[in-house]
C-alpha cells in the first residue's frame, strides 16, 4: 500500500503531473462557472486529446477538471444566482443574497473552503472504507434505493414548510416531468407527443438552466436594480474571503454533516448526485434553531451546500474503483478514459493498479486545493462582478446559458425547452412557488419509480421485500419521523406557550 | 445616403462570399477527403461502442488520404436510434458515417416503425463482433448449463426494455424454454452485473468481453455461449448453444458495424473501409485490444458482413413478437 502511495506521489509531484492537474483544474473552474457547460461536458472534450498520453498523467488531467468544476459552479451561483452546474443549485439560495448584501467575497470564501475541505473529507472516508466498500455497496439493492429516494422526496415537504401546498405542486410538477418519455421498465412511452426528441424524456440541463439561469435574467431585467449588489461592496485585502474561511469552522457541524451526506450519496450508485447539495441544505434547515433565516443570506446555507457537492466526488470514486461501476456521470467518462488507455476498470483495479487509484485520490485532493486557492486569490476580482451594471450581466447570462444548453447535445429543441422553463421559473418565483421541490421531484421521480418496479421484479411481485430487509425499514421510519416530527415539535411548543 | 448605399453593397458582397464558402462547389472524388469526417456513436461517451471508436479513430485517420481527421460525435438517445437515424439521413457525401448495434436497432425495427432501413445503407465494416454468452452470478450457485436448466424461477437482469441484454435474455429464454422472468430497468450492463452480484437476479446475457473481467474476479461464471457455430476460444470450457441442440441460438451475436448513408458513392466508402480494416490490424490497436480486453474485429468484407447480418435478421425474425 505504501509503495502505491509513494509511486502516486512521484507522478503527481513531477513537473508534468503538477502541470496537468493544474491545467485540468483551471479548465474545470472556467467551465464549471459557465452555466450548463461544466461537469461531464468539459471532461468529454479531453477524451480525444489524451489518447496516446501516459495514462497516469492523463488521469491527473481528468481529476483536475473534476476538482475544479464544483467550485467553479459556485462562483456563478453566488455572483449571478445562476448555478454553473446543477450541483451548485442550493448554493444560490443563500450565496446570492449574501452577494446582494455586498458580502460576495465572504460567500466565495465559504465556498472555496467548504469545497476543498469537503473533498478532503470524502477522500479520507474513501480510503478508510475501501476494505469494506464492497459490502457497503452490495448492501444497497432496489428496496434500499427506493427508501433512500423516498426519504429524498420527503425533503420536498421539509423545504416548503412555509408553503406546503405550493411546495407540493412544485414537487409534483417535477415528478411528472421526470416521467416523460420512455420507461425503461415497462417499455411504454409517456407524453412524448409522438416525437423522438421527447422519447428520452426532458433532459435535466435545459430545465435547470431555464428555471434558474434564464428566469434569473428575466428577474434582473424586470427589477429596478442597477447592479447585483445592493450595498456598497467593501473591497478588503482578500475581498472578505478570510471571513468566509472562518465561517466554515463556525458551522463545523453543518460542514461535517454536509460532507458526510455528499460522500454517502456519492457512494450509492444510481441515486442522483445532484440531490446531495439539496439534501445537505434542507437538513441544515431542519436542524437549525432559526430556519427562517435560510434563503436570506445565512452563511450556513452555503457551507451546507458546498461541502456536500465536492464530497460527492470522493464518494463516487468508491463504486468506480471497487466495481468499475460509475458512481456519477463524470465517473462514467473517467471509466471510458481508463479503457481508452488500455486499463481495465473493474474489481481487479484495486489489486493490480493501486497506484493509479492513489493518483486519482491525490490528484483530486490537489486539484481541489488549487481551485480553492485560486478562488481566494481571485476573490477581489470576482467580487467586482456584483458592481457591474446589470445591462451587461443580463445578456451575458442569457447568451452563456443558451450556448451551454446547446453545447450539451447540439439539439435546437433543448434551447426552446430552456426558454420555456425560463418563463416557468420566472412565473414560479413571482408567485412564491419554491424551485427546489421542482428539481428534487425531477431528479428523483423517475428513479423512484424504477427502483419500486425493480424491487417488485426481484421479489417476484411480493411487497414484503420492503418490510423484511433492515435498511429499508430503518429508512422508512426515518422518513416518517422527519415528516411528522416538526409538526409534533411545533405543537409541543405552542402548548408550552399556553 | 450615398455612403449608405455603398456600405450596403459591400455588406451584400461579403454575405454572398460567406454563403459561397459555406456551400462550396462539390469536390472531385480525388479531393476526398478534404475536411474532417464525423464518426457518429449513437451512445454516450465512455460506453463500449464509444471507447473502441475513440481508440481506432486516431489510427484510422492515418490511413486516409491526406491523413484527414476523424471526429467522434456522440448522439445518444432513444436506445441508439437517434444516432442511427442521424447518420441515415445525413448527406451521403462520405463525410458522415456511424455505428449501429446489430441486433439492437435491427430488432426494434422489425416490429416498430423506424426511420432507417438497413437494406439500403452502405456498409463500411465490422468494427467489433462477438458472441453473446449467458453468465450466472457466483452468488446464484449455478455453475453449469445443466444447473441452469434445472433451476426454477430464474431471473435475468437487463438494462431496460429494448437494451442488448434485454433482447438477448428474451431470445435465450424463448429458445431454451427457461420460463425465466427479466428484472429490467438498470442503467447499463455494469449496473446489471452489480445487481447480479447483489442477488437481484441470477443470469445476464451479454457479449463475452463485457462479462469476462468478472469471471477472473470470481463474481460471474460463464454458463453458455449463445452465438456462433462452435466454442469460443476465449471460453473454451463453456458449451455453445448449437452443441446442446439449440441451433436457433447461433444468431445470438453482437455486431458493432459502421455504415454510411444510402447513396454514398462507392469510391468514398471504399476509402473508409480500407482505412478501417488497416487500422483494425495495426499493431497499436491489436495491443490496445489485448490490454483493455476489448474485442476488435474480425475484419470482414462488405459481402461477409451483409451475409452475417442477414442471418441474424432471419434468426431473430422468428421470434420478433417477443420484442414488440
Amino acid at each position: 500500500m505504501l509503495d502505491a502511495i509513494l509511486s502516486a506521489l512521484t507522478v503527481l509531484l513531477s513537473a508534468k503531473g503538477l502541470l496537468f492537474v493544474s491545467l485540468g483544474c483551471i479548465w474545470g473552474l472556467i467551465l464549471g462557472a459557465l452555466p450548463g457547460v461544466g461537469g461531464p461536458t468539459g471532461l468529454i472534450l479531453f477524451l480525444p486529446i489524451t489518447f496516446g498520453m501516459d495514462p497516469n498523467v492523463a488521469m491527473l488531467l481528468y481529476v483536475g477538471v473534476m476538482g475544479g468544476s464544483p467550485f467553479g459552479g459556485s462562483i456563478s451561483a453566488i455572483l449571478l444566482n445562476v448555478p454553473g452546474t446543477p450541483i451548485n443549485a442550493a448554493t444560490c439560495f443563500d450565496g446570492y443574497p449574501m452577494a446582494r448584501r455586498g458580502e460576495a467575497g465572504k460567500a466565495l470564501g465559504i465556498s472555496a473552503t467548504a469545497s476543498c475541505l469537503g473533498a478532503f473529507f470524502s477522500l479520507i472516508i474513501l480510503v478508510g472504507i475501501l476494505p469494506i466498500a464492497r459490502t457497503i455497496i452490495l448492501a444497497f439493492t432496489p428496496p434500499e434505493f427506493f427508501m433512500v429516494i423516498l426519504f429524498g422526496l420527503a425533503t420536498v415537504v421539509m423545504t416548503s414548510r412555509g408553503n406546503m401546498i405550493k411546495g407540493f405542486i412544485s414537487g409534483g410538477i417535477g415528478i411528472i416531468l421526470s416521467l416523460v418519455g420512455f420507461c425503461n421498465v415497462t417499455g411504454g412511452v409517456r407524453y412524448s407527443l409522438g416525437t423522438e426528441y421527447l422519447w428520452d424524456g426532458i433532459e435535466l440541463v435545459p430545465i435547470f438552466i431555464g428555471v434558474f439561469a434564464v428566469s434569473e435574467a428575466l428577474r434582473l431585467a424586470v427589477s429596478k436594480r442597477e447592479t447585483i449588489s445592493e450595498e456598497s461592496v467593501v473591497i478588503t485585502k482578500l475581498g472578505g474571503a478570510w471571513e468566509g474561511f472562518k465561517e466554515v469552522f463556525r458551522y463545523k457541524w453543518t460542514f461535517i454533516r454536509g460532507s458526510a451526506i455528499g460522500t454517502i450519496i456519492g457512494i450509492i450508485p444510481g441515486v442522483g448526485g445532484v440531490v446531495a447539495n439539496f439534501l445537505s441544505y434542507t437538513t441544515a434547515i431542519q436542524l437549525s434553531k432559526h430556519p427562517e433565516t435560510f434563503g436570506q443570506g445565512n452563511p450556513e446555507g452555503v457551507v451546507a451546500s458546498e461541502s456536500a457537492n465536492n464530497a460527492k466526488d470522493g464518494g463516487a470514486l468508491v463504486p468506480t474503483v471497487v466495481f468499475g461501476i460509475p458512481g456519477s456521470l463524470e465517473m462514467a467518462i473517467l471509466l471510458g478514459a481508463f479503457i481508452l488507455h488500455g486499463l481495465v476498470p473493474g474489481p481487479a483495479m484495486l489489486k493490480d493498479h493501486l497506484d493509479l487509484v492513489w493518483i486519482l485520490i491525490l490528484g483530486l485532493a490537489f486539484s481541489n486545493l488549487v481551485a480553492s486557492s485560486l478562488g481566494f486569490l481571485l476573490v477581489r476580482f470576482l467580487v467586482r462582478i456584483t458592481t457591474v451594471s446589470v445591462s451587461y450581466i443580463i445578456p451575458t447570462i442569457v447568451v452563456l446559458s443558451f450556448t451551454g444548453v446547446f453545447a450539451m447535445r447540439l439539439e435546437l429543441w433543448d434551447i426552446l425547452v430552456a426558454a420555456i422553463f425560463g418563463l416557468v421559473g420566472y412565473g414560479m418565483r413571482r408567485h412564491g412557488f419554491p424551485l427546489v421541490p421542482l428539481v428534487i421531484g425531477y431528479v428523483l421521480g423517475a428513479i423512484a419509480e424504477k427502483s419500486f418496479h425493480q424491487s417488485l421484479m426481484v421479489a417476484y411481485g411480493s411487497y414484503s421485500i420492503f418490510f423484511t430487509r433492515p435498511i429499508p425499514v430503518i429508512l422508512l421510519v426515518l422518513t416518517v419521523l422527519s415528516l411528522f416530527l416538526p409538526f409534533f415539535l411545533s405543537k409541543h411548543q405552542s402548548k408550552g406557550d399556553k | 445616403m450615398k455612403k449608405f448605399k455603398v456600405l450596403n453593397l459591400i455588406v451584400c458582397l461579403l454575405v454572398l462570399l460567406g454563403l459561397n464558402e459555406m456551400n462550396p462547389i462539390p469536390a472531385q472524388a480525388e479531393d476526398y477527403p478534404n475536411k474532417p469526417i464525423v464518426w457518429v456513436v449513437p451512445y454516450g461517451p465512455g460506453g463500449g461502442f464509444d471507447v473502441i471508436a475513440r481508440a481506432i479513430a486516431p489510427v484510422m485517420q492515418e490511413y486516409l488520404p491526406r491523413k484527414a481527421n476523424i471526429i467522434i460525435k456522440n448522439i445518444d438517445g432513444a436506445g441508439g436510434r437517434r444516432g442511427v437515424t442521424w447518420v441515415y439521413k445525413a448527406k451521403p457525401d462520405g463525410y458522415t458515417f456511424g455505428y449501429t448495434n446489430i441486433p439492437g436497432q435491427l430488432v426494434y425495427g422489425l416490429v416498430n416503425k423506424v426511420d432507417y432501413d438497413f437494406s439500403k445503407v452502405e456498409w463500411i465494416g465490422n468494427v467489433s463482433s462477438e458472441p453473446v454468452a449467458i453468465y450466472a452470478s457466483t452468488a446464484s450457485g449455478i455453475k453449469t448449463f445443466e444447473d441452469m436448466m434445472k433451476t426454477p424461477k430464474l431471473k435475468f437482469g437487463s438494462g431496460g426494455k429494448g437494451s442488448g441484454e434485454d433482447i438477448n435474455a428474451r431470445f435465450a429464454d424463448a429458445i431454451l424454454d427457461l420460463k425465466a422472468s427479466v428484472v429490467t430497468g438498470y442503467a447499463g450492463s455494469h449496473e446489471v452485473i452489480l445487481g447480479l452480484i447483489r442477488g437481484d437476479a441470477h443470469l445476464i446475457a451479454i457479449t463475452i468481453s463485457s462479462g469476462y473481467q468478472y469471471v477472473s474476479s470470481g463474481d460471474l461464471k460463464p454458463i453458455l455461449v449463445m452465438g456462433g457455430k462452435k466454442r469460443d476460444p476465449v471460453l473454451p470450457d463453456t458449451p455453445v448453444g448449437i452443441e446442446k441442440g439449440y441451433k436457433d441460438l447461433a444468431a445470438g451475436m453482437l455486431y458493432r458495424a459502421v455504415f454510411a448513408p444510402p447513396g454514398t458513392p462507392g469510391e468514398r466508402t471504399n476509402i473508409l473501409s480500407t482505412a478501417l480494416s488497416k487500422a483494425m490490424q495495426d499493431p497499436r490497436i491489436t495491443k490496445w485490444s489485448k490490454d483493455s480486453d476489448r474485442q476488435v474485429g474480425p475484419v470482414m468484407t462488405n459481402k461477409e458482413l451483409k451475409e452475417a447480418i442477414d442471418e441474424i435478421i432471419v434468426g431473430y425474425s422468428k421470434y420478433k413478437e417477443l420484442f414488440r
